[in-house]
């Protein structure tokens, strides 16, 4: 084994030889703190190594030839190993950060640059609790020295503000060791261990006094104040240190200190810490300067390490389990946060919104996206399965208030950090940058080796299986070869997925899981041929868009919980990622990702109070073997809902949909919205022994339902941006489908489900149809277009089909979907709400009316005399949907048999329902009928016929005029387009329903956003930046703990 | 007893000056007296009654035992916190020089020694 | 006004913290079997009356190191923060005669006096800091009476290079001759006799050293504070 004194030994000599060094050349100082830092870290990865083939191995080492407690004694064992590697070699990559500030400074930078090390390794690998002290001085001391490598007033006063606060800690932390020394009459911290309880007054306050000593170093809110200076204006290479290499250690050290409190100093520390992570978060986001930011989520990272080891020691895990958790979240902080820190320095932007800078260097974005995704705790990095453990831990324990603030204090987390990431991939591009080597390459290596790491982890972690890392192998696959032409990417996309889709997808799965499988894989291959229409390389999309398949597969294929969630989430980012690729998409993505992502906290409440599923057995097969309660249900079920845009959480939907790339948004209102509704169909399988039709909870769901439908319905109508209309059109229809769901009966999940086949399909058609629409015309408000039947037929004949495949007029198979609703709604006696629903879509029909017409229909604009067809790219696409629709259209029999055998597996089919094609035969004992659908379809086919060669007959006799001859006429109007017919359209209908339509959940979101903005702002106000008064903040600070304490 | 009463309230002394002065040399020496406060309190808390100081002389009771070795008989006082005081006070002191020159080159670049002057960081 | 309030609140609380320790204290009568150990420990084994001085250097070798490094950077902290590029003019008042001599003539006694202390620190009260304090004391003397006074940068640095560099090397010299668990073991060398100036191995060697490289680590702070930071 290596022995660690060596360790010691060479940093010291190092460290007193590099002025003699120096005198030499600068650069072999330079290069030899380089040199000593890689063998440390070598040294700790050797150890490991011995250590895993030789795990009995003893790994104290005692000093001076005594043995402890006479002597000082350090312990290399793995855990000491890992820190030892990793802390070196951040040094080294800090160092390496530092490059030019070493050339310029001198010496005593280097030495002191050095000593930080040594302090973070003694401090690591001491079992003396003095010891430890002296090490913390060190280490404390040489980071107070190396601030000064940026003189400038703000570091000086930082400087000072931390060295008294500095000071104050370790005193507290000194007096603690002394007093406790009275007690135990010993400085070992093992020695310590193996005494029995003292229970005196007096010891408890030693006790408090050196936790609370090494606490403050820790910078928990609200005693914090001059960490978050120093971070926001010590050189971007010192904040780094100090928030990885230094807090590390410390943290370390007080890990070490844990097992010495009594569990009420414990309880305290760790609800301090989660304290510290909710309001760090919570500070942060309104912080628009990017170092202080960082220096608020550090504090934050920080809190949340303290409150894990706390919480899951306070909860009687094994250490091993506790320390391997932590390592997730610990190894993810180290090293987005240090990359992020330096990457401050290279931008040399304060301003988040100047951090549009990035957008020019697409290599700088995603080391820029992978530390901030990383961070946010998105799969596959560490922190994402440290968080899905807590969690499960937290609700196999009932630990519900610890739950709900880190729940929390991540969703705050993400609020900002993905703000943050909009601002540097979609802001204003700016100059470029200048990028040394030296900083580049701490910054790469930093975010290979991230990534690497969470890699092998995702590949090592039990229950996942290898179909779980696919979508992560097509982002790295497809990201590699991006620069390849969009056709040859595209065919390469559409073949891999269509093999894994027939050789691997289905094969496993039930005829539900088959359905969906179809849903959502094969709905979106079609759509990839959309993606095609790009010139060139199109970099970007592939990555995004593979993963996101995969990902929508494997949430089918899911057997664990785990499976399904880490599947959910690559999905929802692969979607984030899509979204953010739009123009004018920075906000919109924005709002998608927050609101998924409070959808996917709900999730994992709710995953953590539901039994633990079987790996290998499909969770869609078990899941009519299980049941849940209704807590789980509920979390689960809302998190769906948000998914699907249910009223009242639909606030992202129109943003995202309409905001996104065109055919991104053909997918994500097609094919996404359903993967809320397989999650969805899971709860209820989950939930059907307890519920029917008639319980109040369904009937609380058919309500939200109809009235998705309906205000989906209403607010597309008074849309004039056509995708904005698509978008509620597309909350409408999915609210038919969460009624349909609500029945419980075996016809309303035909249904539910029947719609959502068509959905899919006349959805993707009508996006696809106008993508080309807006490739053309280069606008989306549909009073600027018309005419355009001439110019665009295919387009249009596309709507038309659609439209008529929406608003259930037959002969379409949308009109068998709304009629199997209707049908089943009845059957239940729900007539309110089926006279709802069936004014919604009456509704419809005015919104599509005005799609068609307004843009097919009426004059051509003057300036779109000259558009041409859509390419071919985009037509494959809806020709497929079209024969779809046609297809389930004239043979309605090959999907609704289907889809009763798969309904029939959770919910039989009941004896008195049949049907054959259209012609649906009810006996129930409620509703009879007996309704022969196709012989309908003849008859309305003729309906249309007949006006329609009426019409062609007297359109010989029209006079045309050209379009705006009002301009002619009379004066000059001011904005002419507002007297196309086409604006505002319905506005008379928006005079008798408009109340309906008012942005109340607009206005509601918007309040709890100023909401959270302003009460950051007011707790921001506590550090006033005055040095005294955060020292007063420690000191009351400690006296509150204290008293919590309630030492008598 | 008397010097652990003496030390803390030295202690309390430094705290006051630390959280009351204004000028940043003033709060430095605040810092200093807190130091000193604690050294004091680790000395008495190493005090046995009636002991010498830990150096085995004279002064010390010591008798030679039947392996060869020497029994201490006479007190002294605990010598571990003497020990770890002399570290203490160097690395205060250490922490004091490093303070003072802050001091010397924040009043070099901002001219003023008003720890109110230097509020420009916050929020 | 209110912060007065505050501070208040904050010196009564800091104080009512050490209530229970100070209400329960009470002088012991004889040592904990810890502090036992050591005094018949460096009395048995290191030979060493001064048991402060087998703690500081042997038992708790490693802390001390750790103290050495703490002065190390301060001096080097200290220099790098009052760098300056040139050397401000000197205005201060050229010494009287009875200082300049005085000060000559008693630095040589303070410095071998602070030699007397580190070296006899295994015997009697003292040692290398003390020792090297009361050495850097002697050219703060010299220092303060004499303007035209310089040290050698050079020479400072040398000596606390190497003098550190000498310390570790005497820690490894136990790692490497009497096993892996004896860094800082000073049992290489003979304990030689009771009360005898070479005697109890190398800790006499060892605190010699640290009194050197306290004292130019302090000569080195009062040279930074005087004349400004040097470019190591």
């Amino acid at each position: 084994m290596v022995n660690p004194m060596l360790l010691l030994a060479m940093f010291l000599i190092t460290a007193f030889l590099i002025a003699l060094l120096d005198k030499l050349h600068r650069k072999i100082s330079i290069y030899t703190i380089y040199a000593v830092l890689l063998i440390a870290s070598g040294m700790g990865f050797w150890q490991l190594n011995t250590l895993l083939y030789n795990p009995n191995l003893s790994v104290v080492v005692f000093s001076a030839g005594f043995s402890a407690p006479l002597s000082i004694s350090l312990q290399f064992g793995v855990v000491e190993a890992v820190l030892v590697a990793l802390l070196n070699l951040f040094g080294f990559l800090g160092a390496s950060y530092l490059y030019r500030r070493f050339l310029q400074s001198g010496a005593q930078a280097i030495a002191l640059y050095l000593l930080v090390l040594l302090g973070a390794n003694g401090l690591v690998l001491t079992r003396d609790i003095f010891n430890s002290f002296v090490f913390l001085e060190i280490l404390s001391i040489a980071t107070y020295a190396i601030i000064a490598v940026d003189q400038n007033k703000n570091s000086l006063v930082a400087g000072i503000k931390y060295m008294l606060a500095g000071g104050i800690s370790s005193t507290l932390f000194l007096i603690g060791i002394v007093l406790a020394y009275r007690y135990t009459g010993t400085l070992n911290i093992d020695t310590w261990l193996s005494l029995s309880p003292i229970k005196t007054p007096g010891y408890t306050v030693a006790l408090f006094l050196m936790a609370i000593g090494v606490f403050i170093e820790l910078k928990p809110f609200p005693a914090n104040g001059w960490a978050l200076d120093l971070y926001q204006s010590a050189d971007k290479g010192v904040a780094s240190l100090i928030s990885s290499v230094n807090t590390a250690a410390i943290l370390f050290l007080y890990y070490k200190l844990m097992p010495l409190f009594t569990p009420a100093l414990l309880e305290i520390l760790t609800g301090a810490g989660l304290i510290s992570f909710v309001f760090g978060n919570l500070i942060a986001l309104r912080q628009k300067n990017a170092s202080r930011l960082l220096g608020y989520s550090s504090t934050a990272q920080t809190g949340l390490l303290v409150f894990s080891l706390g919480a899951l020691s306070l909860l009687g895990l094994p250490q091993g389990m506790v320390l391997r958790i932590a390592l997730g979240l610990f190894i993810t902080n180290l090293f987005a946060k240090s990359g992020l820190f330096w990457l401050c320095g290279v931008t040399k932007r304060n301003n988040l919104q100047d951090w549009s800078v990035l957008r020019s260097d697409s290599g700088l974005l995603i080391i820029f996206g992978i530390f901030a995704v990383a961070l946010m705790g998105f799969p596959p990095f560490p922190s994402f399965f440290a968080k899905w453990q807590i969690i499960q831990i937290f609700g196999a324990s009932q630990a519900w208030m610890w739950m709900a603030g880190l729940l929390i204090g991540s969703l705050l987390e993400v609020v900002y950090l993905m703000r943050w990431l909009g601002f540097a991939a979609k802001g204003e591009s700016q100059s470029t940058l200048e990028k040394p080597f030296s900083k580049l390459f701490p910054l790469m290596v930093s975010a290979l080796g991230l990534a690497s790491v969470s890699y092998y982890l995702t590949l090592m972690y039990p229950q996942i299986g290898t179909n779980s890392i696919y979508p992560i192998m097509a982002f790295i696959l497809f990201g590699l070869i991006d620069i390849l032409p969009v056709k040859l990417k595209g065919v390469l996309a559409i073949a891999a997925l269509s093999l894994w889709g027939w050789f691997v997808l289905l094969p496993p799965l039930p005829l539900m899981g088959q359905l969906f499988a179809l849903i959502l894989v094969g709905g979106s291959i079609v759509q990839i041929f959309a993606f095609m229409r790009y010139q060139g390389a199109a970099e970007g999309f592939f990555p995004s868009l593979t993963m996101l398949i995969f990902a929508l597969g494997n949430i089918v294929l899911a057997s664990t919980k785990l499976q399904f969630f880490l599947a959910w989430e690559l999905m929802t980012l692969a979607a984030y990622l899509l979204i953010l690729k739009g123009k004018k998409a920075r906000v919109a993505a924005l709002l998608f990702i927050v609101f998924s992502s409070f959808g996917a906290y709900l999730m994992l409440a709710g995953f953590s109070m539901m039994p633990n599923t079987v790996e290998g057995y499909l969770i869609i097969l078990q899941a009519n073997f299980m049941a849940i309660d209704w807590l789980p249900a509920l979390l689960l079920g809302v998190a769906f809902l948000i998914k699907m845009g249910a009223v009242g959480v639909h606030y992202w939907l129109p943003a995202a949909y309409s905001e996104a790339d065109d055919e991104t948004s053909s997918i994500l209102s097609s094919v996404l919205s359903k993967a809320g509704v397989f999650g969805l169909l899971m709860v209820l399988i989950l939930i059907s022994r307890f519920v029917s039709s008639s319980s109040i909870s369904m009937m609380a769901l058919g309500w939200i339902g109809v009235f998705t439908a309906f205000f989906g319905a209403l607010m597309a109508v008074f849309q004039e941006d056509a995708k904005k209309l698509l978008a509620y059109s597309s909350m409408s229809q999915l609210g038919y489908i969460v009624v349909g769901l609500s029945l419980m009966t075996h016809l309303g999940w035909v249904s539910a489900l029947y719609l959502a086949v068509n959905h899919l399909f006349f959805k993707g058609l009508i996006f696809m149809a106008m993508a080309a629409v807006f490739l053309r015309t280069g606008t989306r408000n549909m009073y600027e277009m018309g005419g355009l039947i001439k110019k665009m037929p295919i387009a249009f004949i596309s709507v038309l089909m659609g439209i008529i495949a929406v608003s259930g007029v037959p002969p379409l198979s949308g009109f068998g979907s709304k009629w199997f609703i209707y049908t089943s709604l009845l059957e239940q006696g729900r007539y309110l709400q089926t006279a709802l629903v069936f004014f919604s879509s009456a509704i419809a029909f005015l919104y599509l009316y005005r799609l068609i017409h307004t843009v097919f229909l009426g004059q051509a604009k003057p300036n779109q005399k000259d558009v041409k067809e859509a390419p071919i790219w985009l037509i494959i696409p809806q020709g497929i949907f079209i024969m779809a629709i046609m297809a389930i259209s004239v043979f309605p029999n090959i999907i609704t048999k289907p889809l009763s055998l798969a309904v029939g597996d959770y919910i039989a089919k009941p004896e008195w329902l049949n049907w054959d094609g259209y012609n649906l035969v009810l006996n129930s004992p409620t509703l009879h009928g007996n309704w022969n659908g196709n012989l309908v379809m003849y008859v309305t086919m003729g309906v249309f016929i007949i006006p329609l060669i009426w019409l062609l007959l007297v359109n010989a006799r029209t006079q045309k005029v050209k379009q705006f001859n009002i301009v002619f006429a009379a004066e000059r109007p001011y904005k002419p387009w507002t007297t196309h017919f086409a604006y505002n359209m319905f506005a008379h209908y928006e005079k008798a329903l408009g109340f309906l339509v008012k942005p109340r959940v607009t206005a509601f979101y918007k309040g709890v956003a100023e909401g959270f903005h302003s009460l950051s702002a007011t707790l921001a106000r506590i550090y006033t930046g005055n040095g005294q008064t955060y020292m007063l903040h420690i000191f009351l600070y400690t006296i509150f703990l204290y008293l919590l304490l309630g030492v008598k | 007893m008397m010097v652990l009463i003496c030390g803390l309230l030295l202690m309390l002394i430094g705290i006051w000056a630390m959280l009351i002065k204004k000028n940043i040399i003033r709060i430095i020496i605040g810092f200093s007296i807190l130091d000193t406060g604690t050294h004091l309190v680790i000395v008495a808390i190493g005090y046995v009654k009636h002991a010498t100081a830990p150096i085995v002389d004279k002064a010390v009771n010591i008798s030679q035992n039947a392996e060869g070795g020497i029994q201490v008989l006479g007190k002294v006082v605990d010598p571990v916190p003497s020990a770890l005081v002399l570290t203490a006070i160097v690395i205060g002191l250490a922490v004091t020089a490093l303070l003072l020159s802050f001091a010397v080159r924040l009043y070099k670049v901002g001219n003023s020694l008003n720890i109110n002057d230097y509020e420009e960081l916050k929020w | 006004m209110i912060k007065y309030l505050l501070v208040f609140v904050a010196i009564i609380g800091i104080g009512y913290i050490f209530l229970p320790f100070v209400m329960e204290f009470s002088t012991p009568t004889k040592l904990n079997p810890l502090a036992t150990s050591y005094v018949q420990g460096s009395v048995n084994e290191l030979n060493m009356p001064n048991v402060v001085t087998a703690i500081v250097v042997t038992y708790r070798g490693l802390d001390t190191l750790g103290e050495v490094t703490v002065l190390f950077l301060a001096t080097a902290g200290v220099g790098f923060l009052l760098k300056r590029k040139h050397d401000m003019v000197n205005h201060r008042r050229k010494c009287s005669e009875i200082l300049c001599t005085g000060a000559s003539l008693l630095t040589p006694l303070i410095v071998l006096f602070g030699v007397y202390i580190f070296a006899h620190g295994h015997l009697s009260p003292g040692g290398g800091f003390q020792g090297g304090v009361v050495i850097a004391s002697g050219f703060l003397l010299l220092v303060m009476a004499n303007i035209s006074f310089h040290f050698s940068h050079n020479l400072i640095h040398f000596s606390e290079s190497i003098s550190g560099f000498i310390y570790v090397l005497l820690g490894l010299a136990g790692l490497v001759l009497l096993g892996a668990n004896s860094f800082l073991d000073p049992r290489y060398l003979p304990a030689g006799k009771w009360l005898d100036i070479v005697s109890t191995g190398a800790v006499p060697i060892i605190y010699s050293i640290i009194g050197i490289k306290g004292g130019s680590e302090l000569c080195s702070v009062i040279d930074s504070l005087q004349h400004g930071g040097t470019e190591l």
